[in-house]
């Protein structure tokens, strides 16, 4: 094993590849800050050039690119309410609460050290347990994915500082947004209307740039921002306080781990792994009234998790050559087209690779931190320059990031729609982060589900006959009731007194 | 004075007239860069074997070729994207059967049919794989579907009415089993799925997973056996329909003009052969065996599967 690492380490700090990893960082931290362009169609766009690179350098790029995207995508979270990813939403809840309050040194502070720890924990992780997570991992089969997922929902009422009505309604509608597109067991499309574009379903980043970055700007707008900023520069506090670090350091942790183990499982791994920190967080905290209004733990955790799980997404691929999302895939590739067979044996095959791979991972983490940190200063005073300046930049950015998806202006479209859709939402008091959970989670969702029913024949005690499957469904059913109970109590209570009248 | 501006008008009109003439001269082609959009997203098989001719053709040819990508809606939005464009031979499609042969018969907005486009040339095969998990107690092709006669086997394939699907319903109705299909998002998904031993038998387009600890190949979908495998036999030779394998193809929009077509072809012809152990060697470890063929036999072939995948869903709906 220490042979392995010192052989890894031994590729990965040759001078040619350590330039490689501060480029793709560099590149990725960019690229997560631009609302839009992620990480997918920027390594879609490297691809071509890495391949005059052999397969170390070029897998060292790429993978540079995309985590360090997960620490970009923090930034604007915080600053301005949009994520540059599904698993960034939930950084917003907190994170731009706390901007708005003038802490956001404090909060770009604790996001990028948390994904430096988790990152690097993660990373350690992988080279000790790759191997054995992945055949745990091999274990979910639809039944398994389909609990995870059921207990998920469970949790994600957390996430609701409101009404839970409002929550349970708004979650039912992002399922049934979901369903768009075209059904993956029959073929059949689905509310598709002969719209090729809505063929592939709703995109979620057009979706979820126009609920949380459009509708925060009419928001605003709407309160003579003209006239206001977003913050009152308070520049002595730009790093998180002594008190900050000691609320952050459980979540850190407790994110690393979840969003470590979720993120080896194909899908939504690293959405699963940040929606659950935050629930996670808030249920075990001793204020949960804050989370929502500026709670440091409701960063701290989120993206710690969602930078664990950036890491452990590598584990499928690098031990089974699956992909567990898009970006993997696009790996996957890049590791094709230079004649690396991925699959089950390719830490043995190619030691090379994976070693040197995992090593630079470290490196990357390092140099994301030594970047990130001196730039939250600067980040911090972009909040300083007047609304009426920075919102049409911020719409500007928008509008280039759907468009530079897939170069169709339907996806403009899609996003100003959700934007007025979100403004509407606020009005009304029902949130759009529920919403965006069910709305990524819910194809999933009914994917196993009807695998699993295909694979049962129809009857639904396969959900209870696995172990791991009715270990999940059974946590989920009952974390559903203990939730619903305080109110169905209530209700009981007052039901029972006017009967005795 | 007027001497002049007849000559210079003369001149005008000359060049003007031969500049209608430039595009049409087939020996001049190509003189700038050709497009070739690819339905499927980048890293893929189809990526994969245009990224693997692009450096030699680029130097047949002379000019760059870039490889543009309009994904989504299975292939569709790409296709459809080319087949609006000039016929000038600049804008070409990477088509296989999954993009190409299989939306208009399983979809309705699939708005395309073969003779929207010019059929160019082919590149390669890739096979379908028929996988069991390594400890299944089914070490043929012949023993599985003798099982599967009896008890109902589960399958997982890459998606609902891709080649592999048919394939193994096609398989099905032919050799009297009646299996269930279980679709994933994904070849890897498919064969993990085998993997974790949560279906009998996957199918899909990749051999990765086949190997000690891993999947038992029994059989494959393609034209020959595998280099890979050689101990495999095909379904053709063991008498079931041979369909399934995926063929990757260029094509053009509607009208080139055979001597542009022929040019282009011979650039992929030249390019191989130049370079043909190397390339060979690259393709058969990403399991994609090499077949050039040229406008004419890749109509045919097309169409070939076309008839097979039409008859086999018309029984199968």
């Amino acid at each position: 094993m220490i042979d392995n690492i010192l052989n890894g380490f031994s590729i990965s700090l040759t001078s040619a590849n350590i330039l490689y990893c501060f480029l793709g960082v560099l590149v990725g931290t960019l690229v997560g800050i631009l609302p839009g362009l992620g990480p997918s169609a920027t390594i879609s766009l490297l691809l071509p050039v890495t391949f005059y690179l052999g397969p170390s350098p070029a897998i060292i790029v790429l993978s540079g690119v995309y985590y360090g995207a997960m620490y970009g995508g923090s930034t604007t979270s915080i600053l301005v309410n949009i994520p540059g990813e599904a698993a960034s939403v939930v950084t917003c809840l907190d994170g731009y609460q706390m901007a708005r309050q003038g802490r956001a040194g404090p909060a770009l502070g604790i996001a990028a050290f948390g994904s430096f720890i988790a990152g690097t924990l993660s990373v350690v992780g992988l080279m000790i347990a790759a191997p054995p997570i992945a055949k745990f991992a091999l274990r979910f089969g639809p039944p398994e994915y389909f609990s995870l997922i059921f207990m998920a929902f469970s949790m994600v009422i957390y996430l609701a500082s409101g009404s839970l009505l409002k929550a349970v309604m708004v979650m039912s509608a992002g399922v049934f947004l979901g369903t768009i597109g075209i059904d993956f067991v029959t073929g059949e499309e689905r509310f598709v209307y002969g719209n090729l574009t809505l063929s592939d379903g709703i995109g979620l980043v057009p979706v979820v740039m126009g609920l949380f970055g459009i509708a925060e700007v009419l928001e605003n707008l709407e309160k003579e921002a003209a006239k206001i900023t977003i913050v009152k520069p308070k520049m002595k506090n730009l790093l998180p306080t002594l008190s900050d670090w000691k609320a952050s350091i459980g979540p850190i942790f407790r994110g690393t781990f979840l969003g470590f183990f979720l993120g080896t499982l194909p899908g939504g791994g690293a959405i699963m792994g940040s929606f659950a920190s935050y629930a996670l967080e808030k249920k075990i905290s001793k204020k949960p009234e804050q989370f929502g209004k500026g709670a440091i733990e409701g960063v701290a955790g989120p993206e710690s998790a969602n930078n664990a799980a950036s890491t452990s997404n590598f584990i499928p691929l690098l031990t089974l050559g699956m992909p567990a999302n898009a970006v993997m895939a696009l790996l996957l590739g890049a590791l094709m087209i230079h004649g690396v067979r991925p699959g089950p044996s390719l830490i043995n095959d190619y030691p090379d690779i994976f070693w040197g791979v995992v090593t630079s991972m470290y490196l990357g983490n390092i140099m994301l931190v030594i970047l990130n940190v001196p730039m939250i200063g600067l980040w911090v005073r972009l909040l300083s320059i007047p609304y009426r300046i920075l919102f049409p930049l911020i719409i500007f950015f928008c509008v280039v990031g759907a468009y530079s998806l897939n170069n169709n202006i339907w996806e403009i479209i899609i996003m100003i729609i959700f934007g007025i859709i979100g403004y509407i939402m606020r009005k009304f008091k029902y949130e759009a982060a529920p919403f965006t959970f069910a709305f990524v989670l819910g194809p999933l969702l009914e994917e196993s589900l009807r695998q699993s029913l295909l694979m049962s024949e129809g009857t639904v005690g396969i959900f209870f006959t696995r172990p791991i499957s009715c270990t999940l469904m059974v946590i989920g059913i009952v974390l559903f009731f203990i939730q619903a109970s305080p109110q169905f109590k209530r209700k009981q209570l007052r039901g029972y007194i006017m009967s005795i009248f | 004075m007027k001497k002049v501006y007849v000559i210079f008008l003369v001149c005008l009109i000359t060049l003007i007239v031969s500049g209608f003439f430039l595009d049409v001269v087939a020996s001049d082609f190509p003189t700038r860069p050709i497009e070739i959009t690819s339905p499927n997203a980048p890293g893929g098989g189809m990526d994969f074997i245009n990224t693997l001719f692009k450096g030699g053709v680029e130097k047949i040819l002379k000019q760059p070729i870039i490889i543009t990508y309009k994904t989504g809606a299975a292939g569709m939005t790409g296709t459809l994207y080319v087949k609006g464009l000039k016929s000038d031979g600049y804008s070409l499609l990477a088509a296989s059967i999954s993009t190409f042969v299989l939306p208009p018969l399983t979809r309705k907005t699939a708005d395309y049919t073969f003779d929207d486009f010019t059929p160019i040339c082919n590149l390669s095969t890739t096979p379908l794989a028929l996988c069991v998990k390594e400890d299944s107690p089914y070490k043929t092709m012949r023993e599985f579907i003798q099982a599967a006669k009896t008890k109902k086997m589960q399958y997982a394939t890459h998606g609902a009415f891709t080649t592999a699907h048919i394939t193994v319903e096609a398989l099905g109705k032919v050799a009297g089993f009646q299996p269930l299909h279980i679709p994933h998002k994904g070849a890897a998904a498919a064969m993990t799925a085998a993997l974790g031993g949560h279906v009998d038998l996957a199918c899909a387009a990749t051999t990765s997973f086949v190997g000690p600890g891993k999947l038992r190949l029994l059989a494959v979908a393609s034209d020959k056996r595998l280099e890979s495998h050689p101990e495999v036999p095909t379904l053709k030779e063991l008498d079931y329909p041979n369909m399934g394998q995926v063929y990757y193809s260029i094509w053009g929009p509607k009208g080139i003009p055979e001597g542009i077509v022929s040019t282009i072809y011979e650039g992929y012809v030249k390019a191989f052969q130049q370079n043909r152990e190397e390339m060979t060697r690259i393709a058969n470890g990403q399991d994609h065996t090499i077949l050039l063929l040229n406008s004419k036999e890749l109509r045919k072939t097309f169409q070939e599967q076309h008839d097979f995948y039409k008859k086999f869903l018309a029984e199968y709906k």
